[in-house]
């Protein structure tokens, strides 16, 4: 998996972070000390991602860097609190361009570079199921002359 | 007024013609110095861009094409356009080679909206009517054929033999001239083919004060002259060339194909060209058939001089074949000649019909078989005339002896089609007299015969020849002029001044230039010289194989139209007969009588006219048979 | 089902001078004889530098003439005409589903120079034309000079056209020149391509074209420094007129005499500013290799017999006008556009009755992405600059955004689809392994995509994007990048090679740069300055006045002066709005923009001080009377070419491009003014004073108001269209090995 060769055949819950092995496409591979945890906000009220981010920087922030998982254009939430977050065009957004890519491969193919990019050793989910979202997303419709 | 521009490339700068500097052709202030155009070149092109021929994708045949009209021919209609010429290399530009008296027939008829010649008739080495009408022939109906050609006054001549230069600028106006016209005789030569106008005024073509424009001048509007420009329209003819419409078929199973019908001439290895000769006669008479022609002579040159395609077969006795084998070979050349040209008419002009030919006509039921079947046959050749039975039709040319004949073919009349004699050439259709002798080099006064015995493969008149000619050449005073041929050889002239040896076919063309003929009675020379009034001693061919040649002759002497002399007469005799054709009273007499012959019977008709309308008329509408 | 054409041209439309201009009167013509065409576009390997599609044939596909063809379509045409060998000399990159009657390749140079150096290879051209298209392959050379140097023996499957594809001009866009008796001085010039192998060895040149003034007047079309370059000082009688795709018949009719000599370096294939110059019926005087080409038409000679040549028509006005109209004839009789209607007649097959062009609409392109990349957190300026470019395109072509901006959410509410990606710095990942990252995701995203134009709006440029990037050789990839850099960012421009095409966006105040990118403005795509919206959509003055609640009489003074998340702009800009609020009559309107951070703690100073969030705030821009702004490129150029008198601060920080110098090229051509917050801050007074007093701001509105202008994003955005249905030839796919 991964063109470049450097995406190990992983899945979403990772052995210890001890196990990290070499040639991953991990972000901090080069500051292997740090684990991550991401935190699935897809669904969410954008109000509520305030509280949750509070929530879960007391309960993880110590021990490991969080990187939210969001589906919320309102990026400066997370901005303005100095949160780490990955963005996924949310059910709407894939149902308006649906003619425009297969959402069902390629989220699909970008869940696992995430968990690739980032080996959390946690996957947390607050709103919907990140399973049940990618179950979701749908295939890509026809165009004319495709 | 402004100064005159040329049309084509719109320089107006014009200086003098080019050429030799004694052609009779050198003119003026008429030479585009931007394009090289002349008078005519203009006029044709003004023609052209007035009628709107200058666009739409024309299909142009353009022979000896000058670069002033060829460079705008080729951008506009691109591979529509056609240029060909006899010499390719001359020209600065690509040019097809095309040589107008053998190839002509490796182009489609009807198929050039254009055919465009200027001052190139004048230079063709061979019938140049045949190439104006096989030209002709190319354009569509509805098509124009646009051609210019010298003239000079003093009547139309011509010499196709080795003329040097400067003799041909004398007679012709320029070195590479093979004949010139005239304005006088134009209707009887070339517009013996062609549909050409009665005068020529410029002027309706374009107006005058455009013509003065384009530099065209006034010296070139009006009758007949180099720079007189013929446009003829082809005309659509009774029968369609091109797919004609259902409703006019004859009850005939195939349907009729867009190309016109071929005829094939087949001939055998007869000794002299007569055969050939009715054959040339009648091919070069039909209008819209394409002919080809299949013989065993080895005469078959002068086929091809005429521009018909010729294709030559050995007969089995030069080539040891044996005969079962070689008629079925025979045969199957025929088949393959009648497919090819798309011959619905086989004409055959012999007495023996071969094996291979009654084969042929076998396996081909659909295919018109005509037989030209003169008379006067020797009394053994009875039973070759059986084979009348595969020939529906048997045309039996006039003889002016016909009365004497007493061959077999006389008992064979029932089916057969008398038609007028045959001959190549009308006596009408000759060069007079003057003009003759001047083409020919011979002195206008000097009394001047014609021996012609020796084109023959009998011995004994070679040899009688060669006395006779010893004889007159030792009269002084006397030319005489003799026919070469590939049998004859060609040895030098015996005499500088008064021994002529011409190659010239048809010889009967220039037969005015001579004041008596020494020649045998065959078929054609007989009528020949009996419609022409040729003051004649004739000396027949008495070979078994051949036509009764002596009846023929005996014949005329009885009515007093020519004299008689057999080879086996003795030399006292023969130094008469010729003391007596060297007298002007008894030429005269000789002339007169055969006059009355000839004029008989409404005049002269030539059968091979006849023949030719028949081909291409009342066969075709009637069915076969 | 197939789309049934009469003619599909297929050819790199890049070209410039004769090679587009022929083939837009082929095309012309074609379509005023009711022929149904199309136009492949075609990349080829001859042009490396991003030319854009020649205007000539852009008109035709804008007016109709022709039908844009996208490399998807299903396709008959009775006659496919593929327009100079070399664009075909390599594969296509990717399958066509086109056939073809009849195949022609034009080819519009000899097969060998005048050094005798191949020019293409005529079995790669024949045997790849003939595998795309699936036909025997017709060549049509457009002279008996290109037809001899072709071989004997052809490739297998090709043939030989039996007449030339002679060059066309369309005689009613090239008038006769006025009919004048030349008399000394005699005006002789020329027309071509800013090329010095066009032009003369030095020795020669004078010759050619004389230094006489009292004789001679030499004009000279498409020519400026090079020249100077080539032959050192030009002579004062020689007048050079820079190259310009307009007039040229007018610039024609000026001349007496056209005189055309070259570097022997140079073969000329055909010339056809020569044809052009012939047919306004000029005396040509040309080097004598011509001769074949043009026959009487012109005359002919040495350089050294220019002046006698001359000489002999000035003494000859009969002469002169004789040669006048065989050179106007010569073209109406041999190169005359209407020609060629009975040419393609002749070079097409019957139409088949049974495919038959059906009447009606031709079907819709195709949809293609356009992926649209950049980077920065910092303000909206290269994400507005690309939603600009966005908006423009034509409804075939969908934009998609990936960005490292957070105000990705402006393409999200403009209706486009778009990714996010986070930024190392945010991330405080080590770059590399970031860059890692990012090809990766890079790649996934491309290869879903499958965009047929990839857009990229940033200075810098990264390392996993070049990577991804190379894993797609065939994506035409464009780099709009915008000039007055830093010194320190040079080392960006070494990324130029990754892209198909750098576009940059043009400067107002670009004779203020002297950074790294100015020296490449030769190898770039130069357009306009690019803006979001252009000034004449923005709301009437009345109803932005009323949307903000602006009353009248009160002077509107507009603050945008950027986050400052990396140069602190507290200070001045309470300074600045203190002093403007001092008077009575004055409204302060801060406009934020999405990504200010809360924590700047903006504290409202009065009534009239208003805090407002706008984007695009320039929609709003004429109920501005004045505006105190940063100089960021957007907001620079909507300020000035939005005629918004305006005190400009720049933004001075090391890794932002060069504000201060578009706001001192403002202040020194009276358009703004500049304030430096480290030089100026205790002349806030007298700025405040000047930027309200409404004489000044006059004349900076009416200054501003003078510049002509177009939207640059509108040439991106055309350019974006025209490379989207490409077909590449400008590599050898074979050659595609291991990435």
């Amino acid at each position: 998996m991964g063109i470049f060769g450097w995406l190990p055949q992983r899945g979403p819950k990772p052995a210890a972070p001890d196990d990290a092995p070499e040639q991953t496409l991990a972000i901090y591979a080069s500051q292997p000390a740090l684990t991550t945890v991401i935190v699935t906000l897809i669904g969410i009220e954008a109000e509520q991602i305030d509280e949750i981010i509070d929530v879960t920087a007391r309960r993880f922030g110590k021990k490991h860097r969080i990187v939210y998982l969001t589906d919320s254009l309102d990026f400066m939430r997370f901005r303005d609190r100095n949160a780490i977050f990955e963005y996924l065009p949310s059910a709407l957004e894939q149902k308006l361009h649906a003619a425009e890519i297969s959402w069902n491969a390629y989220l699909a193919r970008r869940w696992r570079l995430l968990v690739s990019k980032w080996q959390p050793v946690h996957v947390i989910g607050y709103g919907q199921n990140i399973d049940v979202f990618l179950a979701a997303a749908p295939p890509m419709t026809a165009r004319t002359d495709r | 007024m402004a100064r005159p521009t040329c049309n084509i490339c719109g320089s107006s700068v014009f200086g003098d013609t080019y050429g030799e500097k004694d052609s009779a052709f050198l003119r003026q202030n008429v030479r585009c110095e931007g394009c090289g155009s002349l008078e005519r070149h203009r006029l044709i092109f003004e023609v052209l861009r007035l009628r709107g021929l200058l666009s739409g994708n024309r299909r142009i045949l353009h022979l000896a094409p000058e670069e002033c009209l060829a460079t705008l021919f080729r951008s506009r209609f691109g591979s529509r356009y056609l240029g060909a010429d006899i010499d390719p290399g001359q020209f600065p530009f690509a040019v097809a080679r095309l040589d107008l008296c053998r190839d002509l027939p490796t182009l489609a008829p009807a198929s050039f909206d254009i055919v465009l010649h200027n001052h190139v008739l004048e230079h063709v080495a061979c019938d140049y009517r045949a190439v104006a009408a096989g030209l002709h022939r190319l354009v569509k109906p509805g098509g124009l054929h646009i051609f210019s050609i010298p003239f000079l006054e003093g009547g139309f001549r011509e010499a196709l033999d080795e003329h040097i230069g400067t003799e041909r600028t004398a007679r012709f106006g320029q070195s590479d001239h093979m004949r010139i016209f005239s304005p006088g005789d134009l209707a009887a030569t070339l517009g013996s083919v062609l549909p050409l106008p009665a005068d020529y005024d410029a002027t309706r073509l374009v107006p005058a004060e455009r013509l003065l424009a384009i530099n065209v001048p006034e010296a070139a509007w009006r009758g007949f002259n180099n720079n007189a420009v013929f446009l003829i329209e082809r005309q659509e003819d009774g029968r369609a060339l091109e797919a004609p419409t259902p409703a006019v078929q004859p009850a005939s199973p195939a349907p009729r194909p867009p190309r016109p019908d071929g005829v094939l001439f087949v001939s055998a290895n007869g000794i002299g060209q007569g055969h050939l000769t009715r054959q040339l006669a009648v091919a070069r008479r039909l209008k819209h058939r394409p002919s080809a022609f299949l013989t065993m002579s080895y005469s078959a040159a002068i086929v091809r001089d005429l521009g018909f395609p010729v294709h030559f077969v050995p007969h089995h006795g030069l080539t040891g074949e044996e005969p079962a084998a070689w008629n079925d070979r025979l045969a199957a050349e025929i088949g393959l000649l009648l497919e090819a040209y798309h011959a619905t008419t086989l004409v055959y002009d012999v007495n023996f019909v071969f094996d291979g030919v009654i084969k042929a006509l076998g396996e081909h039921s659909g295919v018109q078989a005509v037989w030209i079947r003169r008379g006067m046959w020797p009394a053994h050749h009875a039973g070759y005339i059986g084979a009348g039975a595969h020939f529906p039709i048997v045309i039996e040319p006039g003889d002016y002896a016909g009365e004497c004949d007493g061959g077999p073919t006389v008992a064979d009349r029932a089916k057969t089609r008398l038609v007028p004699p045959m001959l190549l050439i009308d006596p009408s259709e000759r060069t007079e007299r003057a003009a003759a002798r001047q083409a020919l080099g011979l002195p206008q006064e000097a009394t001047v015969i014609l021996l012609d015995l020796s084109r023959s493969a009998n011995p004994d008149l070679m040899r009688f020849h060669a006395r006779l000619l010893d004889d007159l050449l030792a009269r002084p005073d006397l030319h005489v002029v003799e026919l070469q041929s590939p049998l004859t050889g060609s040895a030098a002239p015996r005499h500088p001044a008064r021994h002529h040896r011409v190659t010239l076919h048809p010889a009967y063309a220039a037969s005015l230039a001579w004041d008596a003929a020494i020649v045998r009675a065959s078929y054609n020379t007989f009528h020949e010289t009996i419609a022409g009034g040729i003051p004649t001693l004739f000396v027949p061919d008495e070979s078994p194989d051949m036509d009764r040649q002596v009846d023929r002759a005996r014949w005329a002497q009885a009515r007093g139209a020519a004299l008689l002399h057999r080879v086996e007469d003795g030399e006292t005799q023969r130094a008469a007969a010729l003391d007596r054709l060297l007298r002007p009273d008894i030429r005269a007499g000789l002339t007169a009588a055969c006059a009355a012959i000839a004029g008989a019977d409404g005049g002269w008709r030539n059968g091979a006219e006849t023949l030719a309308r028949m081909l291409e008329g009342s066969f075709d509408e009637g069915g076969a048979e | 089902m197939s789309t049934a054409l009469d003619v599909l041209f297929v050819a790199d439309v890049r070209f410039e001078g004769g090679t587009s201009t022929a083939l837009a009167v082929e095309i012309r013509t074609a379509a005023r004889a009711g022929l149904r065409t199309g136009l492949l576009a075609i990349k080829g390997p001859l042009l490396g530098l991003p030319f854009p599609m020649h205007p000539d044939l852009r008109r035709l596909i804008d007016e109709g003439l022709i039908e844009r063809i996208d490399p998807d379509m299903r396709l008959h045409a009775r006659l496919v005409l593929i327009h100079h060998p070399t664009i075909i000399e390599n594969r296509p990159t990717r399958p066509l589903s086109i056939t073809a009657d009849r195949l022609l390749v034009v080819l519009h140079h000899p097969m060998y120079d005048g050094y005798g150096r191949r020019q293409y290879d005529l079995d790669r051209v024949v045997a790849h034309a003939c595998d795309a298209f699936g036909s025997d392959v017709f060549l049509a050379p457009v002279s008996t000079v290109v037809r001899d140097s072709l071989p004997r023996r052809l490739p297998p499957y090709a043939h030989m056209l039996e007449e030339d594809w002679g060059n066309l001009i369309d005689l009613d866009d090239w008038a006769a020149k006025p009919a004048r008796q030349p008399a000394y001085p005699v005006v002789i010039g020329r027309h071509s391509r800013p090329d010095p192998l066009k032009w003369p060895t030095a020795e020669e040149v004078l010759l050619a074209y004389p230094a006489d003034g009292a004789r001679f007047r030499v004009r000279a079309l498409g020519a400026d420094a090079f020249l100077a370059e080539k032959y050192g000082t030009i002579p004062p009688n020689w007048e050079l007129v820079p190259f310009t795709w307009d007039d040229v018949p007018a610039f024609l009719g000026t001349l007496d005499f056209y005189v055309y000599f070259h570097d022997p370096a140079w073969s000329e294939a055909f010339g056809r500013t020569i044809l052009e110059a012939l047919a306004t019926g000029l005396v040509v005087i040309l080097p004598p290799h011509f001769a074949l080409l043009f026959g009487r038409a012109a005359v002919y000679g040495e350089p050294a017999d220019v002046e006698r040549l001359i000489d002999g028509f000035v003494s000859d006005p009969e002469r002169y006008r004789s040669q006048s109209e065989q050179a106007r004839r010569f073209v109406e009789n041999n190169h005359d556009a209407a020609i060629y209607a009975d040419r393609l007649a002749r070079i097409m097959a019957a139409p088949d009755e049974a495919v038959a062009p059906q009447g009606g609409l031709f079907p819709a392109l195709p949809q293609r992405n356009v992926l649209f990349a950049s980077s920065n957190g910092i303000g909206v300026g290269h994400l507005a600059q690309q939603l600009a470019i966005a908006q423009r395109l034509p409804p075939g072509l969908t934009p998609v955004f990936a960005t490292m901006s957070y105000s990705m959410k402006a393409a999200v509410q403009q209706g486009y689809q778009a990714h996010f990606l986070p930024h190392h710095r945010i991330l405080d990942a080590d770059p590399e392994d970031w860059n890692t990252c990012l090809a990766e995701e890079l790649f996934e995203l491309i290869a879903h995509l499958r965009p047929a134009v990839f857009a990229y709006d940033a200075t810098a440029v990264f390392e996993g994007v070049t990577r991804a990037l190379g894993a797609f050789p065939d994506i035409f990839k464009i780099w709009v990048r915008r000039p007055l850099w830093r010194e320190c960012h040079r080392v960006f421009l070494d990324f130029s090679d990754r892209f198909d095409a750098v576009i940059e966006p043009g400067e107002l105040a670009e004779t203020f740069d002297h950074g790294p990118t100015a020296a490449c403005r030769k190898e770039t795509f130069l357009v306009p300055p690019v803006l979001h919206l252009d000034p004449a959509e923005r709301m009437a003055r009345e109803s932005a006045r009323a949307a903000l609640d602006l009353p009248e009489g009160m002077t509107v003074v507009a603050f945008q002066l950027g986050s400052g998340a990396n140069f602190d702009m507290r200070e001045v800009r309470g300074a600045l709005l203190a002093e403007v609020l001092r008077r009575p009559d004055t409204i302060a309107l801060e406009i934020r923009s999405p990504i200010t951070p809360e924590a700047a703690g903006l504290e409202r100073l009065g009534e009239r001080h208003r805090v407002v969030e706008l984007f695009p705030s320039f929609r709003f821009s004429n109920a501005f009377d004045a505006a105190i702004t940063a100089a960021g490129y957007n907001t620079f150029h909507e300020q000035v070419l939005g005629a918004i008198p305006t005190l400009f601060v720049p933004n001075e920080a090391d890794e932002m491009d060069l504000q201060a110098s578009r706001a001192r090229w403002a202040e020194l051509t009276g358009r703004g003014w500049l304030m430096r917050r480290d030089y100026d801050l205790g002349f806030v007074a007298a700025h405040v004073e000047r930027l309200l007093d409404p004489v000044e701001r006059e004349s900076v509105v009416r200054r501003c108001r003078s510049i002509a202008w177009t939207n640059g994003a509108r040439d991106i955005a055309r350019y974006v269209e025209d490379h989207a249905r490409i077909v590449r030839t400008d590599w050898d796919i074979t050659k595609l090995g291991s990435l």
